[in-house]
């Protein structure tokens, strides 16, 4: 499971967080204005629900800096 | 290599080595046993890195500049190329302790190799791999990762849990936690708070890394700094018992931070506590899920410490999970194999941790389980994050196993 999932809408406080959290080279954050792109794990880039087969809002391998933008529905798979 | 070659010093080898490791020196009598135990040696079969052969070597280190040789020869310095082959045998360990639960004589391995590596980096041989840096970052910012501790909590702690200001119980989840794998914490307060089970967190800027993965790694040059804030950061809070996630911080703490004296606090795993609450019923599981699963002892929890061995909680947990299977590894206990992540192997030799990473992977395979819990950070780090330096990370990431992995509070709380 790949995480690419682009988070919409995320604070500078939270920037701060998430980058501090992916810091593997392979792992590093993609940013824009307002968004990130998350490269998280390996194997298959995850379609929208993980190997326990739950959707992004209850992903359990998010820590929940990242799970609460996929709770509210800021992000995009695309 | 030291930057600058140094002359030979009177206590040479000695310095950081009790008289019992000494004389554990001398007792291996090189009859293999250990052998089948180590996790490196199935990965690699590479008998000039076993634990014999490290031993054999430092003893001739030793002799050669304290011993019968030095006095019929005169005391030199051992040669710069087996000094480096002997560092490069004793990095390729994960000082896992495995060696120790089979050593037909009694030597306690794990704690020779950490004397040893701690003697050769205070001579000057710098750890290999990417260790220094995580005594860099520890200069830094008082953890192994170059982050700053006040962001730990804005990554795992959700908002609905609320740790009191002060309790009895303070959770510690320990840097690993925070930053490798930050899922196991917020699982561990998620079902402390389904418990009602009260407790509190130290202060983020004074929660600093127990000092665990410096002391494995030999480079003790913070210790005293570290521990000594964290025990006086603990007393501030009054608590009487101290919960941590981390099985190399439950280590660190029974057996470094009490020889700094007597703590005031009781320490125990997050699994033990969960255990208890789930058999007297404070915390029942109401999802259900048909599933196989397997459960890997962390070396940490089954050996290398005083006190109780964490071998049946994490199991009572599982038991409890309406419709999950649990099937045992072949290796458990005290015997449990080494996941490939610890004693800083995968900084220091990536090759060898990936293998051990695919041969463990198969036994969990073998046991029919769909999914393998595990219980420590760096066995996250390692099989759900898949983070190894590169390019043995791409190696990794791309090994396929039918068998999920996660840990196993992150999985118990998907049932609440």
């Amino acid at each position: 499971m790949l995480c690419r999932v682009k988070l919409l809408e995320v604070s500078k406080e939270d920037l701060e967080v998430i980058k501090s959290f992916f810091f593997d080279p392979l792992e590093e954050v993609e940013t824009g204005e307002g968004w990130v792109r998350l490269r998280y794990m390996g194997g298959e880039q995850c379609g929208g629900r993980n190997d326990f087969g739950e959707g992004c809002g209850e992903c359990r391998y998010m820590p929940w800096v990242v799970r609460k933008y996929l709770r509210e529905g800021k992000y995009s798979l695309k | 290599m030291p930057e600058k070659a140094r002359a030979l010093a009177k206590k040479d080898f000695l310095a950081h080595l009790t008289r019992k490791q000494l004389l554990e020196l001398e007792a291996c009598v090189r009859c293999g046993a250990c052998f089948d135990a180590c996790v490196v040696q199935e990965a690699t079969g590479d008998r000039n890195i076993s634990p014999p052969a490290k031993i054999a070597s430092y003893r001739r280190f030793v002799d050669t500049v304290h011993g019968l040789r030095a006095k019929l020869l005169g005391r030199r310095k051992p040669a710069e190329e087996d000094v480096a082959h002997f560092l490069g045998a004793l990095y390729a360990c994960t000082t896992c302790g495995a060696c120790g639960e089979v050593c037909e004589v009694g030597i306690d391995t794990q704690r020779l190799w950490w004397a040893m590596r701690r003697e050769l980096v205070g001579m000057g041989y710098p750890a290999p791999g990417t260790l220094p840096k995580l005594l860099e970052n520890a200069r830094r910012h008082h953890s192994i990762f170059a982050s700053p501790l006040e962001l730990r909590y804005r990554i795992w702690l959700p908002p609905e849990v609320r740790p009191a200001a002060r309790a009895e119980l303070c959770y510690f989840e320990g840097c690993g936690v925070a930053w490798e794998a930050p899922a196991m914490a917020e699982a561990a307060v998620r079902l402390l708070s389904a418990a009602k089970i009260e407790f509190t967190l130290l202060e983020a800027s004074r929660a600093w890394c127990c000092g665990w993965p410096l002391a494995v790694a030999g480079m003790w040059e913070l210790q005293q700094e570290l521990v000594e804030n964290n025990i006086s950061a603990l007393e501030e809070k009054g608590i009487t018992t101290l919960a941590v996630s981390c099985p190399c911080c439950l280590q660190q703490i029974r057996e470094v931070w009490r020889s700094y004296g007597k703590l005031p606090f009781e320490v125990l795993h997050i699994t033990q506590i969960i255990a208890e609450a789930v058999e007297d019923g404070r915390l029942r599981f109401t999802k259900a899920r048909k599933e196989r699963v397997t459960y890997h002892d962390p070396c940490q929890l089954t050996r290398g410490f005083r006190g109780p061995r964490v071998y049946e909680e994490p199991r009572t947990v599982i038991q409890h999970l309406p419709g999950v299977e649990l099937l045992e590894l072949e290796r458990q206990g005290r015997l449990t194999k080494c996941c490939g992540a610890g004693g800083g192997i995968r900084g220091a030799r990536p090759e060898v941790a990936l293998e051990i990473g695919k041969l463990f992977l198969r036994d969990a395979a073998r046991t029919g389980a769909e999914t393998l819990l595990m219980n420590c950070p760096a066995c996250y780090a390692m099989y759900v994050a898949r983070r190894l330096p590169e390019p043995w990370g791409r190696e990794w990431r791309a090994f396929e196993s039918p068998v999920k992995c996660n840990d196993v509070l992150q999985y118990a709380a998907g049932f609440l």
